[in-house]
């Protein structure tokens, strides 16, 4: 869910890996990140709607999913979507991005697996610069 | 009682002047300015600009002492995200969401909100009873249970008139508290009574029993 930078790069990866990918987009205006040719060939399906209603997620697949993603801008979005995939659907593996220090907390205590770009940009940053980390 | 209320639109401001009126403690946190001045400037230091899903937003407002939580803004994600940070970061015994998409209001209690308020279903148990064929008209949730109370129409003609309620096999585990007649003459559920055409009946009744119960009540031969 979210085909964003990080979301389109994710998709990207894992359809060229092999994976049955699915990418559900709410802004038709924000579908230029992903790979044409990828979507042109059928390999990324695009499915254009909310990601936290149950008609835009079962047209995604969802009740075939291995995995769920939640990567959009919107934290309370992903969350939502997070927490209706794992509860309703049971989906095994779901990972939502969170920006929002609290609610990463409360999301990972629901066995959420959760993300936050701030965070690894700024772990790697200081991985490079071992003399300030310590 | 301290009630914070996340939203202060409509449902939210209407709600804080409701309260404001019987004397509650009552304070509003809104993401935009505008509505907080106005509200400071009508009722005093009752609002702060702020973010409901924000943690130290929700411990400025004291969230950790409101006995009742309500989230009403006009977005069901931000609505579940805040009900569920003050029951989880600041215990608090009782949460309320507004929800817009109906899909989400079975989802949020299980989710740990105390009790969602679902807009659109109210709206829908309102305009479904003015049209005169209606359907299942949805009176009310019972609490915490997966059980509903809904009041069902007997169309004239239909299979189950001329017949008593013991001779009528109603669906999973439902059970009939009222009937109404057409001229509003209430009749006590008794195995004996006998259903007529235009009858009203009120029923509780599993929720995944509803459709099955107005098709158990409307169907003609």
């Amino acid at each position: 869910m979210g085909s964003g930078r990080i979301g389109a790069r994710v998709a990207s990866s894992l359809a060229t890996d092999g994976h049955d990918v699915s990418i559900i987009e709410i802004n038709p205006a924000q579908i230029t990140n992903l790979s044409r040719s990828q979507v042109d060939t059928g390999d990324i399906q695009l499915v254009i709607g909310d990601g936290t209603r149950a008609v835009v997620l079962f047209e995604a697949g969802i009740e075939e999913a291995d995995a769920f993603l939640a990567l959009s801008g919107d934290d309370t979005l992903n969350g939502l979507a997070a927490q209706k995939v794992k509860t309703v659907y049971r989906t095994r593996r779901v990972v939502c991005q969170v920006k929002n220090d609290g609610l990463r907390e409360l999301y990972s205590s629901l066995g959420i697996t959760v993300t936050s770009p701030t965070n690894l940009v700024s772990e790697m940053i200081l991985q490079t610069v071992p003399d300030i980390s310590g | 009682m301290y009630i914070v209320i996340v939203g202060a639109g409509r449902i939210g401001t209407r709600l804080a002047q409701s309260q404001l009126a019987i004397g509650q403690e009552v304070f509003l946190l809104d993401k935009d300015a505008e509505r907080v001045d106005t509200l400071r400037s009508m009722y005093g230091s009752i609002a702060q600009l702020g973010d409901g899903t924000n943690v130290s937003n929700l411990r400025e407002v004291g969230a950790a002492r409101a006995g009742l939580f309500i989230a009403a803004t006009g977005n069901d994600a931000v609505n579940l995200a805040s009900c569920q940070l003050a029951k989880q970061v600041f215990n608090v015994s009782s949460t309320v969401a507004v929800v817009f998409d109906p899909e989400n209001a079975p989802l949020f209690e299980m989710l740990g909100v105390d009790d969602v308020v679902s807009v659109t279903d109210l709206a829908m148990t309102r305009l479904a009873s003015m049209v005169p064929a209606h359907p299942v008209v949805r009176l009310m949730p019972i609490a915490g249970r997966n059980q509903e109370m809904v009041a069902i129409k007997v169309p004239i003609g239909a299979e189950v008139t001329n017949r008593m309620l013991s001779e009528i096999e109603l669906p999973y585990t439902s059970s009939v508290i009222l009937v109404i007649g057409p001229t509003g003459l209430t009749k006590k559920p008794e195995p004996d009574t006998v259903l007529e055409g235009e009858d009203e009946v009120i029923l509780v009744t599993p929720v995944e029993g509803t459709q099955m119960l107005w098709e158990t009540l409307t169907e003609m031969p």
